[in-house]
């Protein structure tokens, strides 16, 4: 990855440069939270379909999405939460809306047997937590991915989601003693 | 079990595994990193080259100090007149000078309305004799 003198800056301060830094410093800070988020992004598009056609289309319109937020179309954007709760959403209904839109039903087909891991390759621990996470239903799922992976607190995933902090917990805590359950840990 | 009760934490080693089995998932996207670049020049494209200092505030409150000093200096030379800037008494001396500017720089951005370093410009165009 390209270095650049904007390194060290949090996301808030890199947004902050995009709602009214120079034109060079505004490039060159969107250019740094494109390069921080793009696998975050791509991983949430993957997480609903496994076209990696869908991702890259998911990626692309996500980041143009914020880029809209900035002005002139914009009127600035203002973080309240971590960056990544404002992107989950956007890169999960552009990827549902692309599914829809292909006539896919990418849950239901599966993953690409082209992204399945190796057989041999596959250890028992990963395989049996993979099979755990798959017997969950897509929204306890989601929301131990956004716990668990992307380090979010029950506020931001309420954000995220669009729902109820209560209804998170609610779904979390189904979620974890499932989980335990099927992996036979405390 | 009741919720509000019972731990909704998973084993780290459960979370490391998670972490692992979303991390396999990863794509090269040359051609999208190429379009957003792209469009992120086109839409900051008709902003000034002109840098911006990051502490936008410390700038505003240097610039005031100095309006400030040089404000109330001319007024007195002027007409002898204390200046009515009581208001932009921020740091509660009595007096406004450049104390007052540390005080604005010093506080929260958000009890530091734009409305208030407005009047305080004012304020000083008024001193200085120059039409709005």
């Amino acid at each position: 990855m390209a270095s650049s003198r904007f390194d060290s800056l949090s996301d808030l301060e890199l947004v902050e440069i995009c709602n009214s830094g120079s034109r060079q410093d505004a490039v060159e800070a969107f250019g740094l939270l494109y390069r921080r988020h793009r696998d975050y992004v791509t991983r949430v598009a993957l997480r609903f379909c496994s076209d990696r056609d869908i991702a890259a289309d998911t990626l692309q319109e996500t980041f143009l999405y914020l880029l809209r937020k900035f002005p002139p179309t914009g009127e600035g954007l203002v973080l309240t939460a971590q960056l990544r709760s404002l992107l989950y959403p956007v890169a999960r209904n552009c990827t549902l809306t692309a599914v829809r839109r292909r006539g896919r039903n990418e849950q239901a087909a599966g993953p690409d047997p082209d992204q399945l891991p190796d057989p041999a390759t596959v250890d028992p621990v990963h395989e049996n937590l993979g099979q755990a996470m798959a017997s969950l239903s897509p929204r306890h799922r989601e929301v131990v991915l956004l716990r668990f992976v992307d380090g979010m607190q029950l506020n931001e995933i309420a954000e995220a989601l669009d729902i109820p902090p209560g209804t998170v917990k609610s779904r979390l805590h189904f979620a974890v003693r499932a989980l335990k359950h099927k992996l036979r840990v405390a | 079990m009741n919720p509000e009760t019972e731990s909704i934490e998973l084993p780290n080693d459960v979370v490391e595994g998670l972490k692992r089995l979303d991390k396999s998932m990863a794509l090269l996207t040359p051609a999208v990193d190429s379009r957003v670049a792209d469009a992120a020049a086109a839409h900051f494209a008709d902003r000034s080259d002109r840098r911006r200092p990051a502490r936008r505030r410390w700038a505003v409150a240097g610039t005031l100090a100095a309006s400030l000093v040089v404000g109330v200096f001319l007024v007195r030379m002027q007409t002898g007149m204390e200046p009515a800037m009581l208001a932009n008494d921020f740091d509660g001396s009595g007096a406004v000078d450049i104390l007052d500017a540390f005080a604005l720089a010093r506080m929260d951005e958000e009890r530091v309305a734009q409305t208030q370093i407005d009047a305080l410009i004012a304020d000083i165009v008024a001193l200085n004799g120059i039409a709005p």
